[in-house]
């Protein structure tokens, strides 16, 4: 499946910005199964340093700055990605239960599992606790397996917490999100990766976009409008497994990966620190169509 | 030395008692001395006890005279503290530093090869060495310093390594500091004064010296720049004067000839970071930064804070700059990971660990947790990130109840943990109301990454605890520092910067607009301090000797004066001070103890008292400027002023000889600055702030006093007043040989180009200096603010005084000489302005530009 995909920021502020600092996180990863086959970054104004790099999670990060004043920032990041679709998980192969999984994370010396311990441990928005652990300890019985924990988390997630957009804030602390039990997609990621971290096991944040316009036949899913998030949890037999809480489903190939770190903040699509600019409007507009 | 000597010491020091079960570095077990302390110990014991009382006393004045300060973190008032130095030296035998020097090379070379090793490929975590959770929970680790460390260039250049012996005489590390360790310029500092107070017992002793270090620090820095030039651009970054080490700063700074800098005088463009100077930007190659990781690139770095230098993180990357040390640094300091630096010597370096750390149990691990929290009792704990001001805890010293709080808080989450075993360390002797008392130390260590390996800085910083029963050594908690002698076989060659076997190279000195601006503003505070002084002083004095004479005349004159005092410090009468009636015994007292007020009272603004400390943060903020003598008068300063503002104010009588002093040092300060600092920029702005303000002062006290008309009694009275406060008084009589009368004053004051307290003179001066500004556009015209100037000594040259003295009865005043003034003060004010925005930095207060962007 091939899409095109057209990311657009614009901040519009209330004085004029003398110089402005940015990163970016706009661009898809390459990983098994998704090419990013053409990308691009138009910034308006023009930019004084365009720099692309790889950061600690191996996403695609550019950093730049603008020199000249300014009194709105325009990016537009289009790329075109192709994703091969993953094979639909199949639960009925025989796993041992998660508690099992559990001792063999903490007492391996496999690289990947060594590796993916990171994501067990608190994170700047993500911290393990009391309240998360009792949410999750009604996913996680004791015959389950990993991922049917997970699998019934998220279907619990998706049933429990209303979707709102404008409930919350990236300020939202994630206790508030438990407690009053609605938010947007980054929310229940994280509530996501909380319940799973305070379980004991790695799981990481996703960034990423949903195709805007359903096949035929399909439901329009939520969260096409922006940029959309989701999570993975790391079992020792399976490696890393997608879930999106938001749409209580498995990720299969209507979901495109930007980045992933330990939550939103290492993938911040975009952030910057200004001189000047007073206050500031946002509008971000997504579209990703099918090719 | 004679035999009789020595036994008189050994009978003497009966009264030094050890504590027991400790090693003491003085006594040995059958309390005879050792002998590398031998030749120091009785040095002393022929001074004498009064003449050794002498040299601390000594010691601590030059202390406080240089300026040396460290301030306490948490410290309600925030006032820098005087550094502390106990007189007597900790002394290592040649033995006992071969073994620390080379275990500590040793651990500086293996702590930078695990620094690269976690910012690189991170096979020491894949391998399962460095358990990630070390690593990934502390906040030491830094993702965006990922690979930013450039092939062959040593993360890892100043090291500072904490040291103790226990009872069994073997050394033993308890902590490591990479970030940017203070305590090296202290060091210097603290030898510095030894060898100011007793040089001959230093000579003597086979002291190595500590020039050597810094020589050898200078040479490896330069070469580390990015842009291989004879003289890349070094700057040392800081917090400023709020940091509790700022003088430290400043004191490297100076003394390495490098420029002092805070975040806001760099700016990256072009992938470089530049410096924000008078005239224009300079590359800078090596950020020597004194400021924590997280503080370096708001950016990246820290993302609810704005301080450090936005893209300084891509221009490390970039590899435009060096940064020492390098960003991200601290992860090293992490404790925990000493319990698997043994392991990891082997693995990295293929040798067994030299110098061990004392015990440490990483709270990550099953056993180790367990351990740590049946022993808390008996163990320091430490967390696995430190960060300024954060101390250890003591186990022993918690009650029962903070000792379940602390093991809950380590069961929540033990990753962030350590438990290390508490040293019995051993003391010195330490010099104690003129008495020799043992005290429990610690030797802070500094090392150098030179490309040739770490070199170890022959001496150190002892820090002794504050009580001899206190276990631990903590400056904060009120320890005293020492110089810390490392005796040599051989007498040291005397080397030192200046006479280092380099050419000398003449570096262009820049001056940072933030400089500027502080210079600018020590330049205006110390002219206006100094005026109201003299103002005060004549006021004083005319208010008591009326007591003699009560004309009416006379009172109307001292109104005149009181209303150019009032004027002077800001305008405003709230007190009523100008409609007093002082010349009822009742209301006098309160009259005299508000004239009083008006001077000492620091919460009105723009009096004398808050002018001094405004003089004092300015003069603070370029501490690496002044010369010593300069600095040492500005302490004086504060020290006299700083006190009686807090305590009660002096009576009026008192004030006069008070008020003599400060103009004393105030001259000082001028005077020293003329005579030693360089016509360079920095001068002249220091200059042009004192020109500007001069002119205020003089222009505000004549329209107060010289505008209105008034009869030939008040004519005089006031003309010789204005005189005498503004020092012309000894020229007006030599000069006219006359009665006062306004004319001839006028043209002292105003238009005579050779007195340096007349108006033209300050104009001409601003003149000459403006003129040495860089403009930012080279071209042959006048900048504006030249102009302004030129304009209004123009008119001063041009303007006749009987013109200004025509009285002008409808308004009751010289119409005149009040046009003249107030246009003067015009073109003053808006020069002064021109020369604030063009040269000082006028960046907006920079602001994260917040991630409101969902995803939904």
């Amino acid at each position: 499946m091939r899409y095109q995909i057209s990311h657009l920021t614009s901040y519009t502020y209330s004085e004029t910005v003398q110089f402005s600092y940015n990163e970016a996180h706009l661009t898809p990863k390459n990983i098994p199964g998704q090419v990013c086959d053409h990308a691009h970054l138009d910034i308006e104004p023009g930019v004084n340093n365009l720099n692309e790099r790889v950061d600690f999670f191996d996403n695609v990060t550019h950093y730049f700055s603008i020199l000249e004043p300014h009194n709105e920032l325009n990016i537009t990041a289009n790329s075109q990605v192709t994703v091969i679709p993953t094979c639909p998980l199949d639960l009925e192969v025989s796993e041992s239960a998660w508690r099992t999984d559990l001792e063999d994370i903490v007492g391996s010396s496999d690289e990947a599992t060594i590796l993916a311990r990171q994501f067990i441990l608190d994170s700047p928005s993500v911290a393990a606790n009391e309240e998360l652990y009792r949410y999750a300890s009604d996913s996680f019985l004791d015959n389950r397996t990993i991922l049917e924990a997970v699998t019934d988390l998220t279907r619990r997630i998706y049933n429990d917490f209303a979707y709102a957009p404008q409930s919350t804030s990236i300020a939202t602390p994630l206790n508030k999100v438990l407690e009053e039990r609605r938010g947007v997609c980054q929310d229940f990621a994280h509530v996501a990766i909380g319940c799973i971290r305070s379980m004991g096991f790695p799981a990481r944040y996703i960034s990423g976009y949903l195709e805007t316009s359903p096949p035929p036949g399909k439901e329009k899913l939520i969260g096409v409008d922006a940029s959309h998030a989701w999570f993975s949890v790391y079992s020792p037999l399976r490696g890393w497994v997608d879930f999106d809480p938001t749409n209580d489903m498995s990720p299969y190939d209507r979901h495109i990966t930007v980045g992933w770190g330990r939550d939103y903040t290492d993938v911040t699509p975009l952030k910057g620190v200004i001189y000047g600019g007073g206050r500031h409007k946002l509008v971000v507009s997504v579209n990703v169509t099918r090719l | 030395m004679t035999e009789n000597g020595l036994e008189r010491i050994e009978c003497k020091e009966d009264s030094y008692r050890g504590v027991p079960d400790t090693f003491d570095e003085m006594h040995g077990h059958d309390h005879s001395i050792r002998d590398h302390w031998k030749p120091l110990i009785s040095a002393m014991e022929s001074l004498g006890d009064n003449t050794l009382q002498q040299f601390q006393t000594q010691a601590e004045r030059l202390i406080g005279q240089n300026g040396v300060t460290y301030q306490v973190h948490g410290d309600a008032n925030r006032e820098n503290r005087p550094w502390k130095l106990d007189l007597i030296p900790a002394i290592i035998s040649e033995n006992d530093w071969k073994t620390i020097d080379a275990g500590l090379t040793q651990r500086a070379d293996l702590l930078n090869l695990i620094l690269t090793d976690l910012y690189g490929s991170r096979a020491l975590i894949r391998s399962g060495t460095i358990p990630p959770e070390l690593v990934y929970s502390a906040g030491g680790f830094l993702l965006p310093c990922d690979k930013t460390y450039s092939k062959g260039n040593k993360p890892l250049r100043i090291y500072a390594s904490d040291i103790v012996r226990g009872p069994d005489t073997q050394w033993w590390v308890i902590s490591d500091r990479t970030q940017a360790p203070v305590g090296v310029g202290y060091a210097l500092e603290n030898r510095t004064v030894l060898s100011r107070i007793m040089p001959s017992l230093l000579n003597r002793s086979n002291v190595q010296r500590l020039s050597s270090f810094f020589r050898l620090l200078r040479t490896t820095f330069e070469s580390i720049s990015p842009r291989k030039i004879m003289n890349p651009r070094i700057v040392v970054l800081t917090n400023g004067p709020c940091d509790e080490s700022y003088f430290e700063h400043a004191y490297l700074t100076n003394y390495l000839g490098y420029t002092l800098v805070k975040s806001d005088d760099l700016t990256v463009r072009d992938n470089i970071v530049w410096l924000k100077s008078i005239d224009g930007l300079k590359q800078v190659d090596i950020i020597f930064r004194r400021v924590a990781d997280r503080l370096c690139d708001p950016l990246e770095l820290s993302p609810d804070s704005i301080s450090g230098v936005p893209g300084l993180l891509e221009a490390v990357r970039q590899g435009n700059v060096s940064v020492v040390n390098s960003i991200g640094s601290s992860v090293i300091e992490n404790p925990g990971l000493m319990a698997f630096l043994p392991a990891l010597c082997r693995e990295v370096l293929g040798q067994d660990l030299r110098l061990p750390s004392a015990g440490t149990w990483w709270c990550g691990q099953k056993t180790e947790l367990q351990y740590v929290l049946d022993h808390v009792e008996r163990l320091v704990i430490r967390t696995t990130y430190w960060q300024p001001g954060s101390s250890a805890i003591i186990g022993m010293n918690l009650s029962r109840k903070d000792i379940k709080r602390l093991k809950d808080e380590i069961r929540s989450r033990p990753y962030l943990y350590v438990g290390q075993e508490m040293i019995n360390n051993s003391t010195v002797p330490s010099l104690i109301d003129g008495k020799l008392e043992p005290r429990r130390a610690v030797l802070r260590c500094f090392l150098l990454g030179t490309d040739g390996g770490f070199r170890t800085m022959p001496g150190g910083l002892t820090l002794c605890a504050p009580s001899r029963e206190s276990v631990i050594a903590d400056y904060e908690l009120g320890g005293r520092t020492k110089d810390t002698w490392i005796l040599a076989s051989e007498p040291d060659d005397h080397v030192t910067l200046w006479r280092s076997e380099d050419e000398p190279v003449e570096s262009e000195s820049v001056l940072t607009s933030h400089s500027a601006e502080c210079l600018f503003l020590t330049g205006r505070h110390i002219e206006r301090a100094e005026g109201l002084a003299r103002m005060f002083r004549r006021v004083i004095n005319d208010y008591q000797e009326l007591d003699w004479v009560k004309s009416t005349a006379e009172i109307g004159h001292i109104r005149t004066m009181l209303g150019a005092l009032v004027d002077l410090n800001g305008g405003d009468d709230d007190d009523g001070l100008l409609v007093r009636d002082f010349q009822l015994e009742k209301t006098r007292r309160k009259f005299e103890s508000q004239l009083t007020q008006l001077a000492y009272d620091r919460r009105k603004s723009g009096n004398l008292a808050s002018t001094i400390c405004q003089l004092n943060t300015a003069a603070r903020a370029v501490r690496e400027r002044w010369s010593s003598d300069s600095w040492r008068v500005l302490q004086t300063i504060e020290d006299h002023w700083g006190s009686a503002f807090s305590g009660h104010h002096p009576t009026l009588t008192e004030m006069p000889p008070e008020l003599d002093t400060l103009i004393n040092d105030l001259t000082a300060f001028t005077g020293f600055n003329a005579e030693s600092m360089t016509r360079e920029l920095g001068w002249v702005m220091l200059d042009i702030g004192r020109r500007f303000e001069r002119s205020r002062l003089l222009i505000k006290i004549l329209q107060r006093s010289m505008v209105p008309l008034m009869d030939d009694v008040a004519e005089f009275m006031t003309g010789e007043s204005i005189l005498s406060a503004l020092e012309c008084l000894i020229t007006y009589r030599r000069r006219y040989r006359a009665h006062i009368r306004l004319g001839p004053v006028l043209e002292l004051l105003l238009m005579d180009e050779s007195n340096p307290r007349s108006l033209l003179f300050q104009l001409d001066r601003l003149t000459e200096h403006l003129a040495k500004l860089p403009h930012k556009h080279m071209s042959q015209r006048l900048s504006v603010e030249e102009k302004l100037i030129l304009e209004c000594s123009t008119r001063l040259r041009v303007v006749v005084s009987d013109h200004l003295i025509e009285p002008d009865n409808e308004s009751k005043c010289h119409i005149n000489l009040g046009k003249l003034l107030r246009r003067s003060e015009k073109n003053l004010d808006q020069a002064a302005d021109l020369v604030m925005a063009r040269y000082f930095r006028h960046v907006n207060h920079p602001q994260q530009l917040v991630p409101l962007e969902q995803e939904i």
